[in-house]
Order: C-alpha cells, then sequence, then structure tokens
C-alpha cells in the first residue's frame, strides 16, 4: 500500500544534494580524521587501560531511527530533568533543519548526544585520567578525578561534552548507567512518543536495540552513523532523512552543545553561516 | 571569613540566645498580629528590641497591623516578586530541596516539636531553622550534666549552625531593600546582625 | 570581638532575656493559623513531634551519632550540577548517583500539563518526587511522554509556586496582598456565595475553568449551589469539531482515527505531533501505521508544523480552504468510481445520485483557484485515499476548524470517511463512546443538575454550542459582561489564564478589573498568572502530582480505561485542592448543600468511584488498591469499537419494539434504538435516521429555532431544543455538507494577510511557559513569513513590523451584536496593534502570517517573564559562610538562563531568541463561527508594516 512512500525520502535526498553548502562540507570534513586531535592526546599507555571496558558481555550501543523523531524535546527535557543540566548546557540535544523551498518543504529532526566512541578520543586526551569506559561500553567521567581541563571538549568531534559552570567539570551522556544499574532504561529512552530511541545490548540479537535495527536496515537499507570518517568508531546509528541533511550543523571539536540549535533563525538550512 | 566556634563556654547564656532564636523565628514565621505587638510594644521587650535596632510602629491599630501584613506578604509570601524565605529556594532554585530533608533529620535528632508550626510549612523556612537552633540551644542549658553531653549538645548546635543558619545573607540583603517598612526592615537586619553576632560568638 | 560587636551580643542577650521572659514560641502566637491540621511528614514516617530519644524535647545522642559530620548527604540527594552544593567543594562527586532510585518509591498519577493526560509515574524518596517519568500500564499513551510532562519538577518545585491563601488588600488588578488563613478565605468565600444563593439568582455565581480533570468534583459543588454558569475554554479549542462529529454521530463528538492500523492518513491542518487533545497516544500510533503498517501520511496546512515537516508530503492551502479540498476529493473519487457505494447506500442517510450532484460544484479545478493546492495533486491524493478504503482516515483539529467557516470545513473532512467506507473501520475513521473514565466506575451519587440559564453559558447566538454537549462560547464571555448583558456576582476561575488565551486581552482585562461587572472574584491556581492578578482572594492550588482523581480520556485503543491521581507527596505549603475544601465551603454556605459531602475523606470518596475496577489475579488487589499499584486499568473485556453500527440488536432490545415501515428506524418506548438492514435488527448510528447523517436536516431545524423532540427521541440519546431564550435568534445552517468562504478572505487585498496561531511541542496554551526546561528551548514567537512576502514588504530576518488586525467583516454582517471598536480610514475596524520581529520561513504559505501562541507572559513568575529575579545583593557583607554573591534564589536560573531580553522592545537592540516572546491575543479579535460558537483563530485579516 506504500506506493508513494518513498515520496518524502527522495524529496529529501533531492534537497539536500541540491544545496551546495551540503556536499561541499561533507568533502571538507570527510578529509579530516582526528589529525588535529592527536596532538592532544595523551601516551598510550596512560589511557590503554580506560580504553577497555569491564567485560560483562554487553555492548551497548544507540540506535535513532530519524525517520520516527518529530522534534518532540521530550528526550532533553528528561535528561535535563535526570541530571538537572543546568540552563545553557545540554547532554543530548534536537536539531530542526527545514530542507526545501517553498512549497516543496520538509523538517528533519536529528536527536543526539555523545556517540560512546569505540576508538573515543575524549579517553585518549583527558590529562586526568577521568575518561574512562563503563561497563558495556559506556564512556563515562570520573568526578573524583576529573579537573576540567576541558581537552575532552577539544577533540570530541560531536560537540558532545559541555564543562559545568558550577563544578568546572566535564559533563556528558554517561548511559544513566545509575538507571540501567536498576533495570532502568536510561532516561530519554522510555519516554520518546515517537519511539524513535533505542539503547541496549548490541551482543544480545533479541534486544529491542538489535531488532529494531535489523528492521530498519530491512526497509531502509545500510544505517548511516555520524561522521564515520573521523575514525572513532562511534556506537550510535541512525536510520532516516537527518543525518546527511543535519550533520554539517552538529557542533564540532572545541563546541559544545548550545542554544542556538533551538533558535528559529537557525532552521533555516541555506542561510546557517559554517 | 571566620567559621562559628560557638563557643563551649557560653552555656550560661543559652537560656537568653535561645529567646532571641524564638522571637526571631516568630517574626518570620508569620505576620504581626495584634497581640504580638502589644508584647513588643511593652517593656522590657519594647526596650530590648529597640536597643538591638529594631523599629517599632506607635501604635497596633488596624491599619499598622495591615500595612505590617503587607509588607510581610509582599516580602516573603507573594504572590510576585517576593523573596520565598526557604534554604532550598537559595541554594538549588527550588522547593523541598536536599535541606528540607536535612531539617527534617535535625528535627528527629533533636526532639523539636512541630506541633506549632502551621500546617505544610516546609521545614527549610527560615522561621523553623532560628526556632529549631532556639530549641536546640535552650537544650546546652537545660540538659547536658557532663562535659561529655554538653560537647555533644554544643556539637549539634554547631553542625545546625553550620548547615541550616549560614545560608541566608543574599536573602536578608535583599529583603532589607525590598521591607516597606521600618518594622521589618529592621527586623531583617537584626536577624542578620544576631547570626552573625552567633558567629562570631 | 571588638567593643562594638561585644555591645551588641550584650543587647541580643538581653532581648533574648526579655523575650524569654514573655513565654516560650507558644506565647507568641505561633499556633491558631488556621488551615486545617495537616503536619509535615517526618523522614522516617514517625508523627512530627514525637522523638524516639531518650529524653523527651532532648537531642538524641545515638541518632545523632549515626547521621552527624556529613550533613549533606542525609537527604540522599547528590551534588547537582549547576547548583552549588553548600558547603564543602564544588566538584560533583559520584555522580551520576547510583543509590539515586534505591529505595524509591514507584507512585502512579496522570500528568496534567496538556489535556492529554498521559499516565505518570513519580519516583519518591524522603517526600521529594526525584523524577517523572510515563506510566508503561497507561495503554493510551503507553508509557510515553513529552517534554511538557518531563518538566514536572519545574511545576511541582518551581520557587514562586503559590503557597498560601491570598487577599488582595489594594485596587483591584493593582497587586497588593496580604496573607490570609485558609479559615479566613474560606469564611469570606462562603458569606460571597451564600449571598448569591439567597438573592435567588445563583446563576450569578459563575465558575470558570481553564483544564479542569475534576468534573465531577466541580459539577457535584455547582449543583449543591445551583448554578449552571459554568464556563470553559471549548469554545477556544474543539467546539467545531466536536459539533461536525455530532452532527453525524451524535453518539460522539470525538473522532478517533485508527491510524496505527492505517494505510493512508489525510491530514487537514492537524499537528499531532505538537499538540493535540490526543498528542503522545495519537503520535506514536501515526508513527506505527507508518513505519509497521506502510501508512503513508498527508498533511495540509497552512504553515509548515512538526507534522506538517514529517509527512509524506505536505501541502499549503489558502488559509482555511480544506473544507474545499476536502469537498473536491469527495468529487474526484466519486468521479473516478473509487467510492464505497455499498456503505453510502446502506449507511448515509443521502443516496449516491444526491451526493453526487450535491458535490459536482466542487471540482478539484474549482479548490485549486479558492485554495492554490493543484487540482491534479488533489486527484491523486483522493486516488490514492480512496484505493487504500477501507483503511484510511482523515485527520483534523483546530488547523481546519478554528475558522468562520470551520463547520463547514469540518463537516467537508469528514465526510470523505463516508465516501471510502472507512467510517468505524478498521485503519480506519472511528470513535467511540467513551469520552472519559470507564462507565463501570460510579462515583458516589451526586446532586440533580442545577437549572438556572444565563446568556454567558448559553448565548443564543450559537445554534450548535449546547445541543449535544455544553461546549459553550468561551469567547465571548467578557464582552458580554461589557455589554451588559449579564453580571455576576461572584466569578472563581480555575486553572484559567484568560488575559493571556482569550481573544482580546484588552476586552478581557477590562472586565476583569470592574467590580461592578464581576462583584468578587476568586482564582484558584498554582502560580500567580494574569487571572489572579484581577483577583480578590487567590487560593494556592494543589499540583497534578498532590491531588486526586480518576481519569482517562477517548483513548485510541477504541476501548475504556481508568486511570489514577494520587498524591505523590503532601503539598507544598497550604496548597490544597478543591475536592478537600468544597465540602467545608458547602458545610459554611449550608443550607442543605452540605448533604452532598457525606461520603466521607476525598481518599473514600476515590476509593468508591473505583470499587468496580476488577481484582488483577496476579496480585489479589482490585479497585483502588489497583489502581494505586498499577496507575491504570484498562477494560480489556470490551472488544474495540469498530462498526458498531452492525452490532445486532438482543433479543430482549427488541421486545416491545416497533419498526418503522418507511425508514427501518426501530424505537421502544418512543426512543430509538436500531435500524432494520438487510433483514437484521442492528443498533445502526445514534442519530434520527440512524445513519450517518450526511443530510441533516436536525441541524437546519435547530438553526431554525423548531422544534426538533421526534428527531431526539429517534436518536435515542443526545441531542437536545434550544430553551426559549434562543427565540428571535434564528440561523441558516446547511443540511448538506457545503462550503463558503468568509468575504474578507474572498477578495483579501493585496496588502493583506491572515494570520494563522499555532502551539508549540513544549508549551500548553498558557500555563507552561513558566517552566525553565521548556521555556529554554521555545521563549519567544517572532511573527513567520514566507521569504517571497518579506521581500514584497521590503522587510528580512529579525527586523520588525507593526501589526495591525481588522475585526471579521464577515462577522460584521452574521453577528452585528460582536462589532465593536474604531474604524480606521480605510474603513476596517482595527481589532488591535503590536510590533513583532520577524523571521522568514519557507514553510509557510505566502498570504499568511504565523504568530504562536503561549508566550508574551505579564505575569506567571519571572521564568515565563523571561526575567531574572530582583537584583542581586551587594556582596560586601558576605560573612557568612557560603554567601556567594552570583547565587540568588535559582543559582541556575540567575546565572545561566541565558535569553533575557534587554533591548525594551527597541528593534535596533534585540537580539534574536531572546525575551518572553509577544501575546498573539493583543491581536486577534473575538471570532465565534456563527453556527458552533468556536473562536476562529487562522482568519483574522491583518497589514503589516516595516518599523525600526
Amino acid at each position: 500500500m506504500s506506493r508513494d512512500k518513498t515520496s518524502r525520502r527522495d524529496f529529501l535526498r533531492s534537497s539536500v544534494a541540491a544545496l551546495p553548502i551540503i556536499s561541499l562540507a561533507a568533502t571538507n570534513h570527510g578529509a579530516e580524521s582526528q589529525q588535529g586531535s592527536q596532538e592532544k592526546f595523551q601516551p598510550e599507555e596512560f589511557w590503554r587501560e580506560r580504553m577497555k571496558a569491564p567485560d560483562d558481555g554487553k555492548r551497548y550501543g544507540w540506535f535513532v531511527d530519524t525517520r520516527r523523531c518529530f522534534g518532540c524535546h521530550g528526550c532533553e527535557v528528561s535528561c535535563k530533568a535526570e541530571n538537572d543540566v543546568p540552563l545553557g548546557h545540554f547532554i543530548r540535544q534536537t536539531i530542526y533543519k527545514d530542507v526545501g523551498e517553498y512549497p516543496k518543504v520538509a523538517r528533519v529532526f536529528l536527536p543526539m548526544s555523545c556517540q560512546h566512541c569505540e576508538d573515543a578520543p575524549c579517553i585518549k586526551a583527558c590529562p586526568c585520567g577521568a575518561l574512562h569506559k563503563e561497563a558495556g561500553g559506556t564512556v563515562a567521567v570520573d568526578y573524583n578525578t576529573c579537573c576540567g581541563h576541558g581537552t575532552c571538549v577539544e577533540v570530541c568531534p560531536y560537540g558532545a561534552i559541555y564543562l559545568d559552570p558550577v563544578a568546572k567539570q566535564a559533563v556528558k551522556c554517561h548511559n544513566c548507567y545509575h538507571r540501567t544499574e536498576h533495570g532502568l532504561e536510561p532516561a530519554c529512552v522510555p519516554t520518546c512518543p515517537s519511539e524513535a530511541l533505542h539503547f541496549g545490548d548490541l551482543n544480545d540479537p533479541q534486544s529491542k536495540i538489535s531488532r529494531a535495527m535489523a528492521e530498519a536496515k530491512t526497509a531502509e537499507g545500510e544505517l548511516q552513523q555520524l561522521r564515520a570518517q573521523k575514525g572513532t568508531k562511534p556506537r550510535m546509528w541512525f536510520a532516516g532523512p537527518a543525518p546527511p541533511a543535519v550533520e554539517d550543523d552538529i557542533p564540532r571539536e572545541g563546541q559544545s552543545y548550545s542554544p542556538e540549535a533551538y533558535d528559529i533563525y537557525n532552521w533555516k538550512k541555506h542561510e546557517r553561516p559554517v | 571569613m571566620q567559621r562559628s566556634t560557638l563557643s563551649p563556654a557560653l552555656p550560661e547564656d543559652a537560656a537568653a540566645r535561645s529567646g532571641t532564636y524564638r522571637l526571631l523565628a516568630r517574626l518570620w514565621l508569620r505576620e504581626v498580629n495584634r497581640d504580638f505587638l502589644r508584647l513588643l510594644l511593652t517593656p522590657p521587650l519594647r526596650d530590648s528590641f529597640i536597643a538591638v535596632g529594631g523599629i517599632l510602629p506607635a501604635a497596633d491599630d488596624d491599619a499598622t497591623i495591615e500595612q505590617l501584613a503587607i509588607d510581610y506578604c509582599q516580602l516573603l509570601v507573594g504572590p510576585a516578586n517576593h523573596l520565598p524565605p526557604y534554604q532550598s529556594v537559595w541554594q538549588s532554585g527550588q522547593f523541598q530541596g536536599a535541606t528540607t530533608h536535612s531539617m527534617q533529620r535535625f528535627i528527629d535528632v533533636t526532639g523539636y516539636d512541630t506541633g506549632a508550626l502551621t500546617s505544610g510549612i516546609m521545614l527549610d523556612h527560615l522561621g523553623v531553622q532560628l526556632d529549631v537552633m532556639g530549641h536546640i540551644v535552650s537544650q546546652i542549658s537545660t540538659w547536658p550534666d557532663t562535659p561529655e553531653s554538653l560537647t555533644h549538645a554544643l556539637d549539634v548546635a554547631r553542625s545546625f549552625f553550620t548547615t541550616h543558619l549560614m545560608w541566608p545573607n543574599d536573602l536578608l540583603n535583599v529583603a532589607a531593600q525590598q521591607a516597606t517598612t521600618g518594622f521589618y526592615r529592621s527586623t531583617i537586619l537584626l536577624t542578620r546582625d544576631y547570626l552573625m553576632s552567633e558567629l562570631h560568638a | 570581638m571588638n567593643d562594638s560587636n561585644r555591645e551588641s551580643r550584650r543587647k541580643f542577650l538581653k532581648l533574648g532575656l526579655a523575650a524569654g521572659g514573655v513565654g516560650a514560641a507558644a506565647m507568641f502566637g505561633l499556633t491558631g493559623c488556621g488551615g486545617g491540621t495537616r503536619a509535615s511528614p517526618s523522614a522516617d514516617g514517625s508523627k512530627p513531634g514525637q522523638s524516639t530519644g531518650n529524653l523527651p524535647q532532648g537531642i538524641d545522642l545515638e541518632k545523632w551519632n549515626r547521621i552527624k559530620g556529613q550533613p549533606y548527604e542525609l537527604g540522599g540527594f547528590g551534588a547537582m550540577p549547576g547548583v552549588c552544593p553548600l558547603p564543602g567543594p564544588l566538584a560533583k562527586r559520584n555522580w551520576p548517583d547510583v543509590n539515586k532510585y534505591k529505595g524509591a518509591k514507584v507512585v502512579p498519577g496522570q500528568c496534567q500539563l496538556c489535556s492529554t493526560v498521559c499516565g505518570i509515574v513519580g519516583y519518591v524518596k524522603d517526600g521529594r518526587i526525584l523524577k517523572v517519568e510515563g506510566n508503561p500500564n497507561d495503554p493510551n499513551s503507553r508509557g510515553h511522554l513529552c517534554a511538557r510532562g518531563q518538566a514536572a519538577l519545574n511545576h511541582q518545585y518551581h520557587p514562586e509556586r503559590l503557597l498560601y491563601p491570598l487577599k488582595r488588600v489594594g485596587k483591584r488588578g493593582e497587586g497588593k496582598w496580604k496573607r490570609i488563613t485558609w479559615d479566613e478565605a474560606l469564611d469570606e468565600i462562603a458569606v460571597r456565595l451564600k449571598a448569591v444563593r439567597d438573592s435567588g439568582k445563583p446563576e450569578e455565581f459563575a465558575f470558570h475553568q481553564g483544564r479542569l480533570r475534576s468534573q465531577d468534583a466541580v459539577d457535584r459543588f455547582l449543583n449543591a449551589f445551583g448554578t449552571s454558569t459554568q464556563l470553559s475554554h471549548r469554545a477556544l479549542c474543539s467546539g467545531t469539531r466536536r459539533a461536525a462529529n455530532s452532527t453525524y454521530l451524535w453518539e460522539s463528538d470525538w473522532d478517533l482515527n485508527d491510524v496505527e492500523h492505517s494505510k493512508y492518513i489525510l491530514n487537514f491542518g492537524s499537528n499531532a505531533f505538537e499538540a493535540h487533545q490526543g498528542h503522545v497516544p495519537f503520535a506514536v500510533r501515526i508513527q506505527n501505521g507508518r513505519y509497521k503498517n506502510g501508512a503513508k501520511l498527508v498533511t495540509f496546512d497552512v504553515r509548515l508544523s512538526n507534522t506538517a515537516g514529517a509527512s509524506d508530503e505536505w501541502f499549503a492551502p489558502f488559509p482555511g480552504t480544506d473544507g474545499a479540498i476536502a469537498l473536491a476529493m469527495c468529487h474526484a473519487i466519486m468521479a473516478e468510481g473509487l467510492h464505497d457505494a455499498d456503505f453510502i447506500t446502506t449507511w448515509t442517510n443521502v443516496t449516491i445520485d444526491e451526493l453526487r450532484e450535491h458535490l459536482q460544484p466542487y471540482t478539484p479545478e474549482w479548490a485549486e483557484k479558492v485554495s492554490g493546492v493543484p487540482a491534479a495533486d488533489i486527484r491523486r491524493i483522493a486516488t490514492e485515499f480512496a484505493k487504500a478504503a477501507p483503511a484510511c482516515t482523515t485527520m483534523c483539529n483546530r488547523g481546519s476548524s478554528a475558522h468562520l467557516n470551520g463547520f463547514y470545513n469540518d463537516r467537508a473532512v469528514h465526510l470523505l470517511n463516508a465516501v471510502v467506507g472507512s467510517v468505524g473501520k478498521k485503519g480506519g475513521w472511528c470513535w467511540s463512546p467513551w469520552s472519559g473514565v470507564d462507565p463501570i466506575c460510579k462515583p458516589p451519587d451526586g446532586p440533580p443538575k442545577a437549572k438556572t440559564w444565563s446568556v454567558l453559558e448559553d448565548p443564543p447566538e450559537y445554534a450548535l454550542a449546547n445541543i449535544w454537549n455544553r461546549m459553550r462560547v468561551g469567547e465571548i464571555v467578557y464582552l458580554y459582561l461589557l455589554q451588559g448583558r449579564a453580571r455576576l456576582q461572584a466569578y472563581m476561575t480555575y486553572n484559567l489564564d484568560s488575559p493571556l488565551t482569550w481573544p482580546e486581552e484588552s476586552i478581557t482585562q477590562r472586565a476583569l478589573t470592574d467590580e461592578n461587572l464581576i462583584g468578587f472574584h476568586v482564582c484558584i491556581n498554582c502560580f500567580y498568572n494574569e487571572t489572579a492578578h484581577y483577583a480578590d482572594i487567590v487560593l494556592p492550588w494543589t499540583t497534578f502530582m498532590e491531588r486526586w482523581d480518576l481519569e482517562a480520556r477517548s483513548s485510541y485503543n477504541l476501548r475504556p480505561y481508568v486511570g489514577l491521581r494520587t498524591p505523590m507527596i503532601e503539598p507544598l505549603g497550604e496548597a490544597r485542592d478543591v475536592r478537600d475544601y468544597f465540602p467545608e465551603l458547602a458545610q459554611r454556605i449550608g443550607g442543605g448543600m452540605e448533604k452532598w459531602y457525606e461520603y466521607g475523606s476525598t481518599e473514600d470518596y476515590i476509593r468508591h468511584w473505583a470499587q468496580n475496577v476488577p481484582v488483577n489475579p496476579a496480585t489479589g488487589k482490585g479497585g483502588l488498591d489497583r489502581l494505586l499499584e498499577e496507575g491504570c486499568w484498562e477494560n480489556t473485556g470490551q472488544p474495540p469499537f469498530y462498526e458498531p453500527y452492525n452490532i445486532a440488536l438482543k433479543d430482549s432490545d427488541l421486545a416491545d419494539a416497533v419498526v418503522d415501515e418507511a425508514t427501518g428506524v426501530i424505537t421502544k418506548d418512543g426512543k430509538g434504538i436500531g435500524v432494520m438492514q438487510g433483514g437484521r435488527a442492528v443498533r445502526g448510528f445514534m442519530t434520527p435516521s440512524r445513519k450517518f447523517e450526511i443530510r441533516s436536516l436536525f441541524i437546519q431545524k435547530i438553526g431554525r429555532n423548531e422544534d426538533c423532540s421526534d428527531m431526539i427521541a429517534r436518536g435515542g440519546g443526545k441531542g437536545a431544543n434550544r430553551p426559549a431564550q434562543h427565540a428571535g435568534h434564528n440561523i441558516d445552517i446547511d443540511q448538506m455538507p457545503s462550503w463558503f468562504q468568509p468575504v474578507e478572505h474572498e477578495s483579501l487585498n493585496d496588502d493583506e494577510l491572515v494570520m494563522t496561531s499555532f502551539k508549540w511541542n513544549v508549551h500548553n496554551h498558557g500555563r507552561t511557559m513558566n517552566l525553565k526546561w521548556l521555556a529554554e528551548i521555545v521563549h519567544s514567537n517572532p511573527a513567520w513569513l514566507n521569504p517571497k512576502t518579506a521581500a514584497k514588504h521590503g522587510v528580512a530576518d529579525g527586523d520588525w513590523i507593526e501589526i495591525t488586525s481588522y475585526f471579521s467583516r464577515f462577522l460584521e454582517d452574521k453577528s452585528p451584536h460582536l462589532v465593536h471598536g474604531e474604524r480606521d480610514e480605510s474603513g476596517r475596524i482595527v481589532a488591535g496593534r503590536m510590533r513583532v520581529p520577524i523571521v522568514t520561513m519557507q514553510g509557510i504559505h505566502p498570504r499568511a502570517i504565523a504568530m504562536s501562541n503561549s508566550c508574551g507572559h505579564w505575569q506567571y513568575t519571572t521564568v515565563a517573564q523571561a526575567k531574572r529575579q530582583s537584583p542581586a545583593a551587594s556582596s560586601d557583607d558576605s560573612y557568612l559562610a557560603g554567601s556567594d554573591s552570583e547565587k540568588f534564589r535559582d543559582a541556575d536560573w540567575e546565572r545561566n538562563m541565558w535569553w533575557e531580553d534587554s533591548s525594551n522592545g527597541d528593534p535596533r537592540t534585540w537580539k534574536r531568541n531572546t525575551g518572553g516572546g509577544w501575546n498573539q491575543n493583543r491581536l486577534l479579535p473575538i471570532a465565534p463561527d456563527p453556527i458552533t460558537g468556536q473562536q476562529a483563530y487562522h482568519d483574522t485579516v491583518v497589514t503589516i508594516k516595516k518599523i525600526g
């Protein structure tokens, strides 16, 4: 019955391709790897152990189905409430982009947070040895150690870390391990009214996330990752139209999520300064 | 900045200190009514209140009581642009934060009787805190009969003061500016002065 | 300590002795503050004031030794980011706290930050709610919760919440108050209400609700009092859609589109992904329909909402032309022969020929002319829709219905489902008779309905406003008061922010200020809002996490359920709910009112109400005890409400029933119970013809003030004649779903635009801008313009314009009783002027200008006004440890709030994405659809001019 089901996807693809800034940006950043960051990395023996997750047989990951997301911000506010994130700072955010020209316009939504990279540059760069992996591969900060150098912010390719204005320490998504240990999902997941967010064990083919990813692959083909060319092996996969349309507007090294993402003047793809 | 020592050498002052705390508590917890205002206007309370910088209205007529009630309300109750006198609000931006729970623990430990409080009052209201401190201080004069128990009592007092009576500096400064009656402005300032005096005693 | 300090110390001790001489605190009158007997619970659950120690009134050494030394870890709340933990280092430690949820109690509830009322749970520890989440047991919302619900903690613990009853001391609206006790408040209210009752004009006591989810408690009070002047906001919300549904169905005013099982969803102006009465439950099912069932979603909307933006296709019609497009689609479907001839013939009350003839003028080419949507697209979408039948459905809401022609828009949209035969089908256009709590739950018996009449509650000009149910016409209330058509001796407002949410803010303010029009105003609210500002007494209300209700909405599972709202914690301060003090008020007013409150406590009442919730075999618990554990119970014994018209009547129903030869309508005791279909006696529709009434003789006769008793009887349930007071207010209502365009749109001048309104996904209309986590995402509302339109007016992003709005010319003709205001040189009546910045957006029709509601508060906490709190104290006296001059009240707010606007409205210094926005209702005129009374939020003609 989905005769014309592809219309939105096709339209979005053609619209995104039609915007020179995107393809240009994609090329530019495609050439990047962790080159700029590497000089900020600590010697390997300093972080080798912290890069290893305590092995409990689990491999945590994220799947974000941007076909389903309609930008309600429920995940972000749930995250604020769970972690009491100060105003102006964000552990997760959803970026809006309007794609196309009147009368053919669509809006895409990209919810995102720390990608929990397997080869996490923040762990490599952390001068205090605070960034480390928890069970399942969760990249987390040890607050008895973090002194707020901010080097992690400088090297994160996704702008997913901020420095807390009071604690003067790095804050990022920690997969709500204080909740998962009690059998709860991360705060952003169950609340999602579009059922676009999935978190769980990628090693378990029967986990909700594994099944959702398999279904999406069948419908959409290969899943996408953000800035995969950075080579950090992110543990977050995406389906749907948002990643190519939004990728260029995601904060990058040296940046953090900012209120600008919510500014309606920035919803417009074509006028966004890079 | 000096930390409170609450010198152990002063158990003999405890009754007086307790009295001041409980008087201030009453002033913060409710707007004054006629009976209370009459007490304040009567010696020796009147003279001692004035001696510490208190400003008293000339009379206890309806208009004065109404004016004081309005000032108390706009300062501490609202509905808008007021200064909620709760520690949680000033320290965590919301009602019923960790300090409320800490107050409950102190109340459990010290046997303070909440029965006299207005129903529903959140326990980290400055008035409650002053009253609990008054209660704790009164224990210093009445209960400890050994040096060891005195030490414990002072320990509780010191801990309570540090935890629950060293926060309201900003509240007191802004409230003094926002008060429209001499009575409440002076009440606020003498609360501040008394806490300072306790800190350095 | 220096000498002066020593002197000061000495004086303080003297004061203390003097005070001690007078007596302990009790002598100072700490007691006797009134207001109930609730006292704070102790952390360990023991009674307050009881010491478990060895000495009464003494310090419990054993306890002290256990807890001393770590005062700030006592509560189990670790240091919070962005907020100074005092005393001690500012660094986070052991964060996130793995013990946060350890030992937390899970208490169910129902959200009330919008009307969807999703099931929630609160994690409660040490008397504090740690987190609010969706309740997976809620069959409707399935455990999901949107951003609003997630901001529940902001609502609950907001430092500017109202905690005590207040009494006005200055002039009304001056903002001067004093605190009073509950006893004083209730005494005064009772005296005033008793006087109204004794005056013989009980209808001059009006209860005016915003969002109300305690209908039973309010009904009980008003009926016991004897007034039926209960005012609402339904006409500002859903009046037209309800009237259109009722015209076809009678049984229900609420279509429930079975989108989860659909193959094709045709959306006319509904923004279900952001704001809808069924928001979360509906949205998740739409996405399941699309991504699990292969449905296509097509949206027609003037503005690219998130729903439109996430649809498979979006079309921007000229404002208010949804009905024209829908009729043209019906036309196209019938022209292609894709209609469901069987359904039309069997289940509607028109023939195929009649319908085809009726639709004949509504060609796609005609619709293109009025709507701008290409005829080819109209044909294509119509064909796709029809081919998906019966698993296809329309959906619509205020986008199509909040128009001067909204009643015809919605009838036309609904008609599509009849033409393709998806009415009541799985995946189609459905409804259910269960709009609230499962009727197997019955509250204790209440008083009979009061039978008074007030022009405010039942204005005679609006024929369909109160026919099937009480929708009323909220937006005329203040105007009618000012016109002297009514006065109120007493006025009780509840969860209402009318100055912000009602059209024509200035009219609302004038009426609320005038003590001759409103003699006495009691306002019940959690926060001091723009309505409270004009009250005489303000009563602090409990939040939805502090009170009791049984709760449910029309479920998209098409079967009934029950949800429980229960206090998760003790109310803060002296906040109380009407359920708890209406009995006391009734007692004080007396005169028989009190006898309706003999059911015991509020909990007893709820327990009685919930007693028929069956036992869960797994837990052995039923009734309230089951709900206290699970939060919700769905009546799964009830099959989903598909094709109810085909349900066969039982033999017992048919005993003594009479069949009308001509129509097949089956009546019993003069009341319709069904209809003969192909030799079977079936339930049919609950209309006079027992069919889906495409042709409604009833609404035409109601419009003419004719007696419809026989029709109402055949419908067998809902529906009423218009009362005598309506005589002389005749109105033409078309029997058939036709369509017209308001004259001012038909001949829109070149320089004119049509203003449309919208709601954000993080806000409701007037009650969420005080929540900082939501205000951070959306706090302002520049006007949307298409870039082409902006260029034509010489404005660009961030430029400011002055908008002038005009009263409807169509209403000047149809509703002369509304006309007020001055005409400008062009002869148009000016409704308002306002200066706002613009944002150019590709996603808006070039003849439209869009502004959101929710913004522009001038009360409702400093957060809603995007202002930091009072100027911080000077820090030169920072002798107290831990003082921090930067830290003031909500440290997070004071330090980190980033969108304060210091421009004072000066376009040259205003920065994008700052400030609290503008109240669109300064521009929008009172504009009820003359048939239903629904406020036409999307039709106002405006002109714009660049400024600055």
